[in-house]
């Protein structure tokens, strides 16, 4: 017997579908991108999140089951995102999934967002370089968008610890920002990998290399005085009336970032014994990371493919797969970091 | 009648000191009270914001809610939502965060509140962060000096601040 759910998530500008079969297949996986809509149904959606949601939710929904070939009597379990994210973003997807698990008499599953990304490495499409195994435990995970940078220990899909986490700006916060410091266009992340692939050796060489915040003893990170110390470059060299070297310092910033996140994760996986590390969230999509990661740990380092990084339903319907708490219908949602990503209930 | 209490101004050496300052918030700030946070990237609003988790006895880690755009700190003698408006540039977005509503039975921190303006409550405490030091060494930014200047508006803020510079002596009036 297959296990069909189907999950929204709406935590953010963007509102998604997905059906996911046993926690594996993506039968279908709908992103309520402007385009998208306007294709299948022509209308002209309003840019305010919480409002376009609204109006998205009802045709995504739609959009999904029939891009999964299914309908409502297929679906064994309505899965949403609880939080955290934007209060009145998240209403709208949890109000719509109680509305769908009542109409139709089946369990609501709310997962934490967090748990989500983390999930994405047991769908199909990040399968298919190994063998389509899952990834083995115990496995250490690493966390890391523009909101999070967390390190997780996962022995099974019971028992999940958070072991560190980061104490001031997260790591896609720290692209976004100095991506602005360097004059580049939002979002920050994908630009500044850019940036960097255009400065030569000899220009990165020319420039002192940033620091790197290594907190040790602790599995928590700092990208704060990282930021500062890049404002401060830029400050001095316009104090002076110098240019900025932007990709040479692209790639140094890049460079101190990768560099921690890769070796903090490593030693973690390393003192802890992990049979692999996975890594989810927006800036697992970029390369130098991936590559820094797969150069430092000695065990097979997973990674989903971009899309599957960045905010989709896909990776909430995969969650619910696997930790299949029901909730009552009168749940609410929570637009804060506030409870633990894996307690009961999420 | 109350009298405004002169803008307090304080040195605050490193991170730590601009922390011991959050940390007095944290502890005399009653119900309902609200801070903002203005400064440039890396100015310390974060950290201040650290020092009133602290002083508030937060169990949780006080980071920066720039892209959850708002954190909640249970657990501690109030509790304090922790908001970030960097990323929004729409009115309409941040009336949507309601923070008007916000501070209310607990402590409401706001980094970015410029960008703000009409959507935030009355009476407020302000603080404003300056870095000091031009040349700072990059191993040392903990140890970079910061001017804080802390000005009210409304009466809760008011006595906020009376007690702040009772217990703190400034560097200049």
């Amino acid at each position: 017997m297959s296990f069909r759910v189907l999950a929204l998530e709406s935590s953010c500008d963007e509102f998604a579908g997905a059906v996911i079969e046993d926690g594996i297949e993506v039968l279908a996986s709908v992103v309520a991108t402007q385009a998208e809509i306007h294709a299948r149904y022509g209308g002209v959606v309003p840019e305010v999140a919480g409002r376009e949601h609204l109006r998205n939710l009802a045709p995504v929904m739609q959009a999904t089951l029939e891009s999964a070939g299914l309908g409502w009597d297929d679906l064994d379990a309505i899965a949403v995102t609880q939080g955290p994210g934007l209060g009145g973003s998240l209403l709208v997807g949890v109000n719509a999934a109680k509305a769908a698990a009542w109409a139709r008499g089946l369990p609501l599953i709310p997962v934490h967002h967090i748990a989500g990304h983390l999930y994405a490495n047991w769908l199909r499409p990040a399968r298919d370089d190994w063998d389509d195994a899952p990834p083995p435990f115990p496995l250490v995970a690493l966390v890391v968008s523009g909101g999070h940078t967390e390190l997780f220990w996962m022995q099974d899909h019971e028992r999940v610890e958070r072991i560190g986490q980061t104490r001031d700006d997260a790591a896609g916060e720290a692209f976004d920002k100095v991506g602005r410091l360097l004059g580049l266009p939002f979002p920050g992340g994908p630009e500044i990998e850019r940036a960097a692939g255009q400065a030569t050796p000899e220009r990165i060489a020319a420039l002192d290399p940033l620091p790197r915040a290594w907190l040790p003893g602790t599995h928590d990170f700092s990208f704060s005085g990282l930021k500062t110390a890049v404002l401060n470059r830029v400050r001095k060299a316009e104090a002076a009336g110098e240019p900025i070297d932007v990709p040479a310092m692209a790639a140094r910033f890049q460079e101190s970032v990768t560099h921690v996140l890769a070796e903090k994760t490593a030693r973690a996986a390393e003192s802890l014994g992990a049979a692999c590390v996975v890594v989810a969230g927006g800036v697992a999509a970029n390369g130098a990371l991936r590559d820094a990661l797969r150069d430092r740990c000695a065990v097979p380092v997973r990674v989903p493919p971009a899309r599957l990084c960045t905010d989709n339903a896909a990776m909430i319907g995969a969650a619910a797969c696997y930790r299949q708490t029901r909730a009552p219908l009168d749940i609410d949602v929570f637009s804060t970091s506030g409870p633990e990503v894996f307690s009961p209930g999420n | 009648m109350s009298t405004t209490p002169p803008p307090l101004r304080l040195t605050c050496d490193d991170a730590e000191a601009t922390r011991g300052v959050g940390a007095l918030v944290g502890r005399f700030a009653e119900p309902g009270a609200t801070v903002l946070l203005q400064g440039d990237l890396g100015a310390g609003k974060t950290v201040f914001a650290q020092g009133v988790g602290r002083g508030l006895e937060a169990p949780t880690v006080v980071n920066s809610p720039t892209f959850v755009l708002v954190n909640e700190h249970l657990g501690g003698r109030l509790p304090m939502r922790h908001a970030d408006l960097y990323r929004l540039d729409d009115l309409d977005q941040i009336t949507e965060l309601g923070l008007d509503q916000a501070a209310e039975g607990g402590i409401l921190l706001v980094e970015w509140p410029e960008r703000g303006q009409g959507a935030l409550p009355d009476d407020c405490l302000h603080v404003h962060f300056s870095p000091l030091a031009d040349d700072v060494s990059e191993d040392q930014l903990d140890a970079s000096p910061r001017e804080l200047v802390l000005t009210s508006n409304g009466r809760n803020a008011e006595t906020l601040l009376s007690q702040l510079a009772q217990s703190l002596s400034p560097v200049s009036a």
